[in-house]
């Protein structure tokens, strides 16, 4: 598959330091980006670090295949009993969540502050 | 919920869209889909839910339909159906491919109990749209899926 390469569009920040990882995602995440999301969450998940939170405040749109990505990033995560925490999702991201009733499943937060807490 | 056709009902605001089956073109999808939704006077939620539900069956087509061949086809057209007697209209949504028709009984969701990457596409649709059928072109070459979401008059422009 002619895979469109969008991963510097969606993904805005990395920051890795310790054992604690926060990645910062903007736009939209469909098929295009979604292996090279995977692959971004993967390498930084390899390193095991025990907390990674990934702010989705700049997500405007994210369908099945952005949360297949995160759901196997969670799976990845728990393997070491590590943490993978959603911050900031827009109602209409959440709606996603919600109707895959994966809302419940995931660790979400409205702030950065409240997921540190 | 549904909107008794009659003689009277008239099927308004016809667009026809063609995609290549490219990962790359689902943006251009996706905004289009939502321009057409306002165009035919849908409020915002229910534009989002119906541009996440067409996303979902663009992207079973390229992945099923098409083996993720980019280079193929898919067309999108839209209608709205209005009918004098009742208090809401139907906005139809035909997502045709030209690609491998798959088995009928086996375009369904899976179970949601299992966390699992995947496999939550039909059931994403099935959840927005009040009406999802697939079904096969009678030529042999790929699948129709029809998509119909009911919106109240108040609702629209």
């Amino acid at each position: 598959m002619n895979q469109h390469d969008c991963i510097d569009d969606i993904v805005k920040s990395v920051d890795t330091k310790d054992d604690f990882a926060r990645i910062e995602l903007t736009g939209e995440i469909d098929m295009g980006c979604a292996m090279g999301l995977r692959s971004t969450l993967m390498e930084i998940i390899q390193q095991r670090p025990t907390t990674v939170m990934i702010i989705m405040s700049e997500v405007d749109f994210m369908d099945s295949s952005g949360l297949a990505t995160l759901v196997e990033a969670l799976q990845a995560c728990r393997k070491y009993q590590g943490h993978l925490k959603l911050i900031g999702l827009t109602q209409r991201v959440r709606n996603v969540f919600e109707i895959s009733r994966l809302d419940t499943i995931f660790e979400l937060f409205d702030t950065e502050e409240e997921a540190l807490a | 919920m549904t909107l008794t056709k009659t003689a009277d009902t008239k099927k308004i605001c016809q667009t026809w869209l063609r995609i290549m089956a490219n990962p790359r073109y689902l943006a251009i999808a996706r905004t289009a889909v939502k321009r057409v939704a306002l165009e035919l006077g849908i409020n915002t939620d229910s534009t989002d839910s119906i541009v996440l539900a067409v996303e979902e069956a663009l992207t079973n087509v390229i992945r099923h339909a098409y083996g993720g061949h980019c280079d193929e086809l898919i067309d999108i057209n839209f209608n709205k159906v209005i009918s004098p007697d009742s208090d809401r209209v139907a906005i139809e949504i035909l997502i045709r491919d030209y690609g491998n028709q798959v088995p009928l009984e086996k375009i369904k969701s899976r179970d949601l109990e299992e966390i699992m990457p995947g496999g939550i596409g039909v059931h994403i649709i099935q959840s927005i749209m009040d009406e999802c059928e697939f079904y096969h072109s009678e030529d042999g070459i790929g699948t129709f899926l029809q998509l119909t979401k009911y919106v109240k008059l108040e609702n629209t422009k």
